[in-house]
């Protein structure tokens, strides 16, 4: 196995050389954000489940898969992109109360242990993907055809897949956190993520806020999903790598930060695509994992997470 | 000159003098903040070995508090625990529940927690210190000679478990226990594992008056005649005021009134 | 009668797999699913000594088990300080990073392409076994590894899992060391399911890396949690489950493109129906409480 030479030092490099390294890097970072941003969408759906039920969605990934099939199901039948993004999105939050309808809440009824929930999660990751596998096959499919059109910021060259990624994105989330501080659901929101058997125990509709939470993190899954599929394609299994994002970044971002997801998921992004420029695609993964052992090492309270005193740690 | 070291260090002095065996735990200075609330106040608390002491104080005084301090469940934000056990001192107030236990404490809990999928003889066999360095591959290489430890281990089990009257039900599972037998076995746990200094957390709760006499009684044996150095919290205190050398009030994060049983 | 010893031996593959979940967690309550991931690093590193090195088949077999055993650090190790929750999304990153080695490391796996003309144990004639005598080596070796994990079981270690798992807290604080108990548990039955990975790949003869994927593990775990956690039996027949389904399947006559996907659905729904219905399993003793 062989790394690429790495050229470290300035010095090895000529003037030209100089100019398009930076002009490469900037591009490079730039690249890495809008990932990042889009990561950043699932950081923040798995965040936002796990921080208020303590449940590992995992069936989120399933929903990741399926948003994007709708959409392009719902454009073959004629209904042009902006009922189509309804619909797939709509389809998305739907499959998000149904996880919690048919599986967590029953589970939470019967007090059952975490490990029940994460195993049905489980179970309904596999049907859900199965099911969209026998619909419409394993191959990957695209939802634009040919190059896509490509905009110029001076020396930084943007795809159309990717300005309406980042841009989406940047949108969907700030407008979350807007609502979050500001209106009377999103600080029931914020009382749940920070500890909820208390909010069970003061009596707040619990059953409706879960239910808001699942169909919210759905659609936040789904958004990054069409942003991704509109850029390079999609699969049924192309959730798998969006779930370990959405786990890597709850982590990293800190156990009940909200906030911490959405930095860590930008972080991922960007970390990722350096790896990529220096060593090459096959370690991506890698990379991700190696953070995430970093940071369990080395604060294992997450970036902005608050460090537990008591017998919640091992 | 030894008089007044005596009389000024009379602690240090019995320490220097007596050896460790006069002392078995000494907290100084122990501080502990949840939020703005001083649960702990620069607490000071001092064991002779063998002692039990009875601690008694209002609800949300911080008496189970102290107890994890105590237990290497919660680190304090100040101060030193230091335990004169197994025959050396050292600052524990730092450590895990783990190290605490190689060091020789021991814990009764509240809600028992014995190992409910296990029968009792597993239970108190689990926690002897002997066995508990046995990794899984001696354990499947050098089979024959980890169960002849293992034979002595259940020698020593079933003799705790006589001395806490419970030798005839070493077979039954744990969880078919009465709330007693459940912390009779809890105490032949601990006896097991050989610590020497046990926090006794609300031992007679839940239990009916026959059970408690009972339980009583054999605390005082094992803190008697055993040696065994306790803490007890207890809100049934008149009944256990008896068997304790003292009784200590906390309020105020700090420990007052030791008066004399 | 060659189709039936066919299934027996994918049900000898299986019972070593379900045998050493089941260690993790029916006996150590440690839910994890990277269990494929290191079945396919044992079928993977078995495959490539016997290919590349020539080496013999038990050789082989213990440098499959050595490696998913070094292997499995990478998922005791980062969690060993943290409870239930980390411990899985840990392993389900470690699951998707081998994965993505074993498909995308051309150099030493050959990638998406997989490995090939694994042979079979050869004896000393040098004529390589045929299915029967397959059938008979596996099953010492499945009883072997069956004894190796009973004696694991019935010593000190087993019982201090045990209790580990019941209540980790009153564990600690008797000195059980959980978090070498972690680190044991998980080399030992990485490394029986390496060696369960060596002996798929020395049967089949073609491995490739879609065979290890997270719906794999999810299928592993599956078959402890409908077989049954925390006793013999229970892996026994959920191995037994395992095998069945697909051939009860069959008599649907799917079309072959959709009878994988068919399969896993299958499964998928089996877990969730599980949960609902009886979480201990058909033949279980523990129950997630």
């Amino acid at each position: 196995m062989v790394l690429p030479r790495i050229k470290w030092h300035a010095n090895c490099l000529s003037p030209h050389e100089k100019i398009n390294r930076r002009k490469k890097t900037l591009q490079i970072l730039l690249n890495g954000l809008i990932q990042g941003a889009l990561f950043a969408l699932m950081g923040l759906a798995f965040s936002l489940v796990y921080s208020t039920t303590r449940v590992l969605h995992v069936a989120l990934g399933a929903i990741y898969a399926l948003a994007p099939y709708i959409l392009l199901a719902s454009l073959n039948a004629g209904l042009g992109w902006g009922g189509s993004l309804i619909l797939a999105i709509g389809f998305a939050v739907l499959a998000g109360m149904l996880c919690e309808e048919i599986l967590h809440w029953p589970f939470l009824r019967r007090g059952a242990p975490p490990e029940v929930h994460l195993i049905g999660s489980l179970g309904m990751f596999l049907v859900l993907v199965q099911v969209i596998a026998i619909l419409w096959g394993n191959d990957v499919q695209v939802l634009r055809n040919g190059v896509d059109t490509v905009y110029s910021f001076g020396d930084l060259r943007l795809t159309r897949a990717q300005v309406l990624g980042g841009a989406g994105a940047v949108t969907v989330i700030s407008s979350f956190f807007l609502w979050l501080r500001r209106t009377e659901l999103g600080m029931q929101f914020r009382a749940m993520a920070d500890n909820p058997v208390l909010l069970s125990l003061l009596g707040r509709d619990v059953r409706k806020l879960r239910r808001l939470v699942f169909g919210m993190s759905a659609g936040l899954v789904a958004l990054a999903s069409l942003g991704s599929a509109y850029d390079t394609g999609f699969d049924p299994h192309g959730g798998l790598d969006a779930v370990l994002v959405g786990i890597v970044a709850t982590i990293v971002g800190g156990r009940g930060s909200l906030a911490g997801a959405v930095l860590a998921g930008l972080l991922l992004g960007v970390i990722r695509s350096e790896v990529v420029l220096f060593a090459s695609a096959r370690w991506e993964q890698a990379a991700t994992f190696a953070i995430l052992a970093l940071i369990l090492f080395f604060r294992p309270q997450g970036l902005f997470g608050r460090m537990l005193r008591l017998e919640e740690r091992a | 000159m030894e008089a007044v070291a005596k009389n000024m260090f009379e602690i240090e002095g019995a320490r220097l003098a007596g050896g460790s065996s006069s002392w078995a735990v000494r907290t100084m200075d122990l501080r502990l903040a949840f939020g703005g609330n001083r649960v702990l106040d620069g607490l000071r608390l001092t064991l002779r070995a063998g002692e039990a002491v009875l601690l008694r104080g209002e609800n949300g005084s911080g008496k189970t508090t102290l107890l994890n301090v105590l237990s290497g469940l919660i680190r304090p934000d100040a101060g030193s625990v230091v335990l004169y056990l197994k025959g050396r001192d050292r600052d524990v107030a730092r450590s895990s529940p783990e190290q605490l236990a190689c060091c020789g404490l021991g814990r009764l809990w509240q809600d028992i927690r014995l190992f409910p999928t296990m029968t009792v003889l597993d239970n108190v066999l689990a926690a002897s210190p002997e066995l508990l360095n046995r990794t899984a591959l001696a354990g499947i290489v050098f089979w024959p000679l980890v169960r002849r430890q293992e034979r002595a281990a259940r020698e020593r089990a079933l003799h705790n478990l006589a001395l806490v009257g419970m030798e005839d039900r070493a077979g039954s599972s744990a969880d078919m226990l009465s709330v007693g037998q459940m912390k009779r076995v809890a105490l032949a746990r601990l006896l097991q594992s050989e610590a020497d200094f046990w926090l006794l957390d609300e031992p007679l709760a839940g239990l009916d008056q026959e059970s408690a006499s009972g339980l009583l009684k054999l605390l005082e044996k094992l803190n008697n005649g055993h040696g065994k150095t306790m803490l007890i919290v207890e809100h049934q205190h008149e009944r256990m005021a008896p068997i304790c050398a003292r009784t200590c009030f906390l309020a105020d994060g700090r420990l007052h009134a030791e008066t004399p049983a | 009668m060659s189709y039936l010893l066919h299934l027996l031996i994918f049900f000898q593959i299986y019972v070593i797999v379900a045998m050493s979940l089941n260690l993790l967690i029916g006996y150590g309550g440690l839910l994890q699913i990277a269990h494929a991931a290191y079945f396919g690093i044992g079928a993977y590193a078995a495959a490539l000594l016997w290919t590349k090195l020539g080496i013999g088949f038990v050789p082989g077999l213990m440098g499959a088990a050595a490696m998913a055993a070094v292997l499995s650090l990478l998922v005791s190790l980062p969690s060993w300080r943290f409870r239930g929750d980390y411990f899985v999304m840990i392993s389900l990153a470690v699951q998707v990073v081998l994965y993505s080695l074993m498909y995308n490391w051309m150099d030493v796996t050959n990638g998406p392409y997989g490995i090939t003309a694994i042979p079979r144990p050869a004896f000393s004639g040098s004529t390589s076994a045929i299915q029967w005598e397959i059938f008979a080596i596996y099953a010492i070796i499945v009883l072997l590894l069956a004894c190796v994990l009973a004696a694991a079981k019935h010593s000190p270690f087993g019982r201090s899992l045990q209790a580990m798992r019941d209540d980790e807290l009153a564990a600690r604080s008797l000195g059980i060391p959980v978090r070498r108990l972690k680190v044991e548990a998980f080399l030992l039955a990485s490394a029986l399911v390496g060696v369960a990975g060596g002996l798929y790949a020395a049967y089949v003869g073609y491995i490739d890396p879609t065979s290890f994927t997270l719906d794999e593990s999810i299928l592993m775990l599956s078959m402890v949690i409908v077989g049954g956690t925390g006793n013999v039996r229970g892996p026994l027949i959920g191995a037994a489950v395992l095998i069945a389904i697909p051939e009860i399947l069959r008599f649907l006559s799917l079309p072959d493109a959709v009878a994988a996907n068919v399969r896993l659905l299958a499964y998928g729904l089996l877990l969730i129906l599980m949960m609902h219905w009886r979480p201990q399993g058909l033949a279980g003793r523990y129950r997630f409480e």
